[in-house]
């Protein structure tokens, strides 16, 4: 039924005047939902040096329905589908896209010529540019000298009513939020007449709230008779909307479902190959009294600009875990960033474990226990072309026993390296392989490997489990949990409200720079604290949860 | 004679703004499109010998235009070459190409001067001198007609980049490449392209020193003007129209220089030369931080 395969536009011609939305066209009405089918990859193989990340996978994607696509991190999801929309060249197979094998120069522009549409994880968008520039743009040739905008504007305005965004098409994009700028995204695709659409973990930055909203936006979608393909690690939102389930394990496909003859644990048993258990909360012990890390009035940002940490307070106490909830780009990162020293203070106070330490060096509160476990691991957290092992030590690497009268100990750093790669379970060919090389999870447990080594008193872990499959994300947070267990401080931001809710005593929800909100464990609530994110306090000012209010002073 | 005064310097700083114009738009073109033409100052000098040579060797001064772009637009191929398909780094190939064009001017230049005479060129004429009074139409008979092709330029450069489809392209190109290439566009062609443009306004700067000013070449005749084009643009904050204000700025510290030098004030010579030097330090440095197209000197490599 290869009935859009007809309907194909030949590239470089008259798009400037194709209808948009057109992949909703009454022909595909006609089209059983669920059995044509729009796309096929056969036997698809990807190496990238020597690690083979795609091995004769297949996969069929049929016309209407969403398909989630799941698996740990480095089991190929997102390489497959970047090899659909031709970003990436397979190193053998073929694809049947509406009917027509594709050919060796399938590249993304014919893509979309034929209607398949991708939002990348870290979104394509032009910061600098309008919403409306930014959606004509992957539709304008050269030819197209002088572009209609009055009436792009016009049909565009209807699309936004019809699926409620809410942005002026003249703003840029840097000025909207997240969600907004995800919607940016949709739109493009929509206006580009795509009729397979796919997210690659589109969820990860969003509220509660604009998840639910971009989940109804798929069915939407769905019911109009667009395919979608959902990249996600969450199992949860793949059996909310998808019809059925695609199942990635190193490179192999290991199993495609429908949704309604499974279920989270069969899946979640595929894609790791073994049992596991959904989490249900640790048992958290009490924190103790005293303050490990104190912070008061803390104001971090430019000069003359609105301070992107605006007089927050907080203690951490020892034994606890505080969470620091919040949209990104509320002022969290910066607030991590100051904690640490990498970021200087405008005004306020940091104290660790009493003493003051505003003016320190990030050396001297490294010393004093301060560890950091980055939001950004490749800026931040690791040297990519150094080896796992100097990674490890790298922040002590100019003291004993690494260095002895300012010469460094290979032996000693390759010692610890081996007791690191064995305790913390690092997957690597060797302690001398380059950082780069290692999967993401990997690198992570090395990132924390570092920050736990020592003696720390206090841990500032930022988004601690981003990018990672969810044995990894299990492995990291108990690690989290244990210290707490042994008296140290822990303070969590993370953009992932479950986590948070799974691991904190406290949460604290930060807001344009301020916090706005404080909840202790027994009131969390994610549509509360979901609110709170976004600015609405329940009742006007600070938000309190009963009986919270004695924590926010130290002891 | 005051009138007769401002209507001289007014066409001396059009007559010193003509070639930063040229300059300032290449750069800008290039920098649109992600790229970082730090070669400027050596296609510009390569515009200028070839200018010269052409016109002297035939008699027509347009001949020297006609070869000053021959020579840009080799250069922008040899930079594309180097910066946006090996890739290397733009700003290194940029200072190392400067250097291999100063070197081979001077050189091609004294094999061809043996006799140590310098060649003059034939030169672009004004219609006639500047007349008494400040005023449009005796401005535009008073300058060569390659400064009217240099504001058209600014113009046509505006109207292209902010008002056209694929100017938008352009654009999209210098701000994310990524993005760009998602989109489908082949950001390899799209800065190759940029850079021979980039290129021929830069070398078309040269002979515009050259023919419209300076008739002959000297050994690293341009002085760093390429720079200051790049200022310029950086003072223009990317936008055609306020690099062509800078680079009128810019030229009127370079015609103040030569009065104020004939005035004689006391000062020595060299303070005075110095001026178009360090209005573009103060005006750059006055300016702060300016965000240009993001993308701009990252080579980009497809995955």
């Amino acid at each position: 039924m290869n009935l859009v395969g007809c309907r194909q536009r030949k590239p470089g011609r008259d798009r400037d005047t194709v209808p948009p939305g057109s992949a909703t066209g009454k022909e595909q009405e006609q089209v059983q939902a669920g059995t044509a089918v729009a796309v096929r990859m056969e036997g698809i193989c990807k190496s990238f040096g020597s690690v083979r990340a795609l091995d004769s996978v297949n996969m069929d994607i049929s016309l209407g329905e969403i398909r989630a696509l799941v698996g740990e991190n480095g089991a190929g999801k997102t390489t497959l589908m970047t090899i659909l929309y031709g970003m990436y060249r397979p190193d053998a197979g073929r694809m049947i896209v509406w009917g027509r094998e594709t050919g060796r120069d399938w590249s993304p522009r014919q893509a979309m010529t034929a209607r398949i549409g991708m939002i990348h994880q870290h979104f394509s968008l032009i910061p600098n540019h309008s919403v409306l520039e930014n959606v004509l743009m992957p539709q304008l040739r050269w030819t197209h000298v002088r572009p209609r905008w009055h009436h792009h504007r016009a049909v565009l305005e209807r699309l936004c009513q019809e699926y409620g965004f809410s942005f002026p098409l003249e703003a840029r994009v840097e000025s909207l939020s997240v969600g907004q700028q995800q919607q940016v995204e949709i739109l493009k695709l929509l206006y580009q007449g795509a009729s397979l659409l796919i997210l690659d973990e589109p969820t990860a930055v969003l509220t509660p709230q604009q998840t639910d909203r971009l989940l109804d936006l798929l069915l939407r979608l769905r019911d109009q008779g667009h395919s979608v393909v959902l990249i996600t690690h969450k199992l949860s939102e793949a059996f909310a909307v998808a019809d059925s389930i695609t199942v990635l394990r190193r490179g192999r496909h290991v199993a495609t479902v429908a949704r309604r003859d499974t279920n989270p644990r069969e899946i979640a048993f595929m894609m790791v190959e073994r049992e596991w258990s959904p989490a249900s909360g640790w048992e958290l012990r009490a924190p103790e009294p005293g303050s490990l890390l104190e912070v008061r009035d803390l104001v971090v940002g430019e000069e003359h600009r609105r301070p992107a940490v605006d007089r927050v307070s907080l203690v951490v106490r020892p034994g606890e875990i505080v969470g620091v909830a919040g949209v990104a780009g509320n002022g969290q990162t910066e607030l991590a960033e100051a904690l640490v020293g990498i970021r200087r203070c405008r005004a306020g106070r940091i104290l660790i474990a009493g003493r003051d330490a505003t003016s320190w060096t990030i050396a001297q509160r490294l010393r004093a226990g301060l560890r950091f476990i980055p939001e950004d691991r490749h800026l931040h957290g690791m040297v990519g072309e150094l080896s796992l092992a100097e990674n490890l030590v790298i922040d002590r690497c100019d003291l004993p026993p690494f260095s002895v009268r300012g010469v460094l100990r290979h032996r000693a750093v390759r010692q610890a390296a081996a007791e690191a790669v064995q305790h913390y379970g690092i997957r690597a060919p060797s302690p001398e392989t380059p950082m780069v090389n290692l999967s993401g999870g990997n690198q992570q447990r090395a990132v924390l490997a570092r920050a736990l080594a020592g003696s720390p008193r206090v841990i500032v872990a930022c988004q601690p489990t981003r990018g990672l499959d969810f044995a990894a994300t299990e492995y990291v947070r108990a690690q989290l949990v244990r210290c707490a267990a042994r008296g140290v401080g822990v303070l969590v931001v993370s953009s992932e409200l479950e986590e948070l809710m799974q691991l904190c005593h406290r949460i604290l929800v930060i807001y344009r720079g301020q916090v706005i909100g404080e909840l202790s464990r027994h009131e969390f609530d994610a549509g509360t604290i979901g609110l709170l994110m976004t600015g609405q306090v329940p009742d006007g000012g600070r938000y309190h949860g009963q009986g919270t209010r004695d924590l926010g002073q130290p002891a | 004679m005051e009138g007769q005064w401002w209507a001289d310097f007014v066409s001396a700083v059009l007559r010193a703004a003509t070639p930063l114009v040229f300059c300032a738009l290449g750069v800008l073109v290039c920098e649109r499109a992600g790229i970082l033409n730090i070669g400027v100052e050596g296609s510009m000098l390569a515009g200028a010998l070839a200018a010269v040579l052409a016109a002297v060797s035939s008699g027509n001064p347009w001949m020297g235009v006609v070869a000053a772009l021959g020579v840009g637009v080799a250069a922008g191929l040899v930079l594309a070459l180097l910066t946006v398909y090996l890739p290397a780094d733009q700003v290194a190939t940029g200072i190392a190409f400067n250097l291999v064009c100063l070197g081979v001017t001077s050189f091609v230049y004294k094999l061809l001067v043996l006799g140590g005479v310098q060649l003059m060129a034939p030169a672009l004429r004004a219609a006639h001198g500047p007349g008494g009074r400040v005023s449009p139409v005796a401005l535009a008979a008073a300058v060569t007609p390659l400064t009217w092709i240099a504001l058209l330029f600014v113009l046509l450069t505006w109207m292209f980049l902010f008002r056209t489809g694929p100017g938008l392209l352009w654009r999209s190109v210098g701000e994310s490449a990524r993005a760009a290439h998602a989109a489908g566009l082949n950001v390899f062609r799209v800065r190759s392209v940029a850079l021979v443009a980039g290129s021929l306004l830069s070398a078309l700067g040269g002979a515009a020193l050259t023919l419209g000013w300076v008739p002959t070449f000297t050994d690293n005749m341009t002085m760093g003007r390429g720079f200051i084009a790049l200022a310029a643009v950086y003072f223009g904050r990317w936008h055609p129209g306020l690099a062509l204000l800078a680079c009128l700025l810019f030229g009127a510290g370079e015609a103040l220089a030569f009065r104020a030098q004939a005035l004689g004030a006391g000062f020595n010579p060299y303070y005075y030369l110095m001026l178009p030097y360090v209005l573009t330090l103060v005006a750059v440095a006055a300016m702060g931080r300016a965000v240009g197209p993001r993308d701009a000197g990252k080579p980009y490599a497809r995955g």
